[in-house]
C-alpha cells in the first residue's frame, strides 16, 4: 500500500458501466482520491456526478470511509453524497501530506494501516451508513421526547424546591 | 551550532588587517552550516510528520473498525430505540400528572397567579 495522500481519479468516458468499470479498478476507499471535472462543459456536470452516483451505489462503495473520495468542478454544484470543492487546494488539508521514502518502523505502520484500511472496507459499509440514515428520525423523535421529559422534571424539581 | 575556534594572540597579530575579509568568509561559512542545518532538521521534523500522520490514521482506521464492526452491529441487533422510547413518554405521563395534581390544589401558584389576574380585571 501507498502512503494515504491524494491521488487523481482521472475520468475519460462518463457513462455509468464505464465509471463502475474504472470505480471498480480504482483504489477508491484505501486511498483518499479526487476527480476533476475542470474539462466538462457544466451543462453536462449534473449528470456526470449523478453517474458517479449511481456507479458507487451499485458498487456498494462509500465515498467516505474509509478513505474519502472528493470531485473537484469550479460550477456550483450539489451532491447529496459526495463531497464537491471548487479546487485542488481547497481539499481537506489532511490528507496533502510529502511522499517520501518510508523507513522499516513507517513501513510497519504503513501495513498496519492498511490491514485496518481493508479490514473495514470489508464491512460493507455502505449498508451500515444506510442503518445509521434509517434510524435517525427515531433518535430524533427520542431526542424530542427526554427534551420535554427533562423541561417537566425541572419544572417539578423547582416546585418541590420552593416548597421545601 | 557554530562552533567556536579559540585563536591565540599570535595567530590573531597574523592575521592583523585580514579580519574584515575573514569575516566575510565567516558569514559564507556559517549561512552554510545555517542552511545545512536547517535541511537536516527539515527531513527530522518531515520524518516525524510522517509517522504521526500514519499513526494517526492507525487510529482513525481503528476507531472506524469499532464503530462499523462492533457498535453499528450491535444497534441493529439490539436497538433499544422503541424501548426507550416508550420508556421516557411512560415517565412523562407519570410527571405530567404530578404536576396537574400539584397545580390543582387551591394555593398552587397556578391558581394564586391565576385569582390575582382575575381580581385585577373585574
Amino acid at each position: 500500500m501507498r502512503i494515504p495522500i491524494y491521488e487523481e481519479l482521472i475520468l475519460d468516458n462518463y457513462s455509468v458501466e464505464y465509471l463502475k468499470d474504472i470505480i471498480k479498478s480504482s483504489k477508491i476507499g484505501s486511498l483518499p482520491m479526487y476527480s476533476s471535472l475542470h474539462n466538462i462543459p457544466n451543462a453536462e456536470k449534473p449528470l456526470v456526478i449523478s453517474n458517479i452516483e449511481i456507479a458507487l451505489r451499485e458498487l456498494q462503495k462509500s465515498p467516505y470511509f474509509p478513505y474519502p473520495y472528493y470531485i473537484v468542478s469550479d460550477y456550483n454544484l450539489k451532491s447529496a453524497e459526495i463531497e464537491i470543492f471548487n479546487s485542488v487546494e481547497e481539499l481537506p488539508s489532511h490528507y496533502f501530506k510529502k511522499s517520501k521514502r518510508l523507513k522499516n518502523k513507517e513501513l510497519m505502520l504503513l501495513n498496519k494501516v492498511s490491514v485496518i484500511c481493508e479490514k473495514v472496507s470489508n464491512m460493507q459499509i455502505y449498508n451500515k451508513q444506510k442503518v445509521i440514515d434509517n434510524s435517525s428520525l427515531a433518535q430524533k423523535a427520542l431526542y424530542k421526547k427526554t427534551k420535554e421529559l427533562n423541561f417537566y422534571e425541572e419544572v417539578t424539581s423547582i416546585i418541590q424546591k420552593s416548597e421545601n | 551550532m557554530v562552533k567556536k575556534k579559540v585563536i591565540s594572540r599570535e595567530q590573531q597579530r597574523d592575521m592583523k588587517g585580514f579580519e574584515e575579509i575573514m569575516d566575510l568568509v565567516a558569514d559564507d561559512n556559517e549561512k552554510l552550516e545555517i542552511e545545512n542545518q536547517k535541511k537536516k532538521s527539515d527531513k527530522v521534523n518531515d520524518s516525524y510528520q510522517l509517522y504521526n500522520f500514519l499513526e494517526d490514521e492507525s487510529n482513525r482506521l481503528e476507531k472506524l473498525s469499532q464503530f462499523f464492526g462492533t457498535k453499528i452491529s450491535n444497534f441493529e441487533d439490539y436497538n433499544q430505540t422503541e424501548y426507550i422510547k416508550k420508556k421516557q413518554s411512560e415517565q412523562k405521563t407519570l410527571v405530567k400528572s404530578e404536576l396537574a395534581k400539584f397545580q390543582s390544589k387551591e394555593n398552587s401558584p397556578l391558581n394564586m397567579h391565576l385569582g390575582r389576574l382575575f381580581n385585577s380585571l373585574f
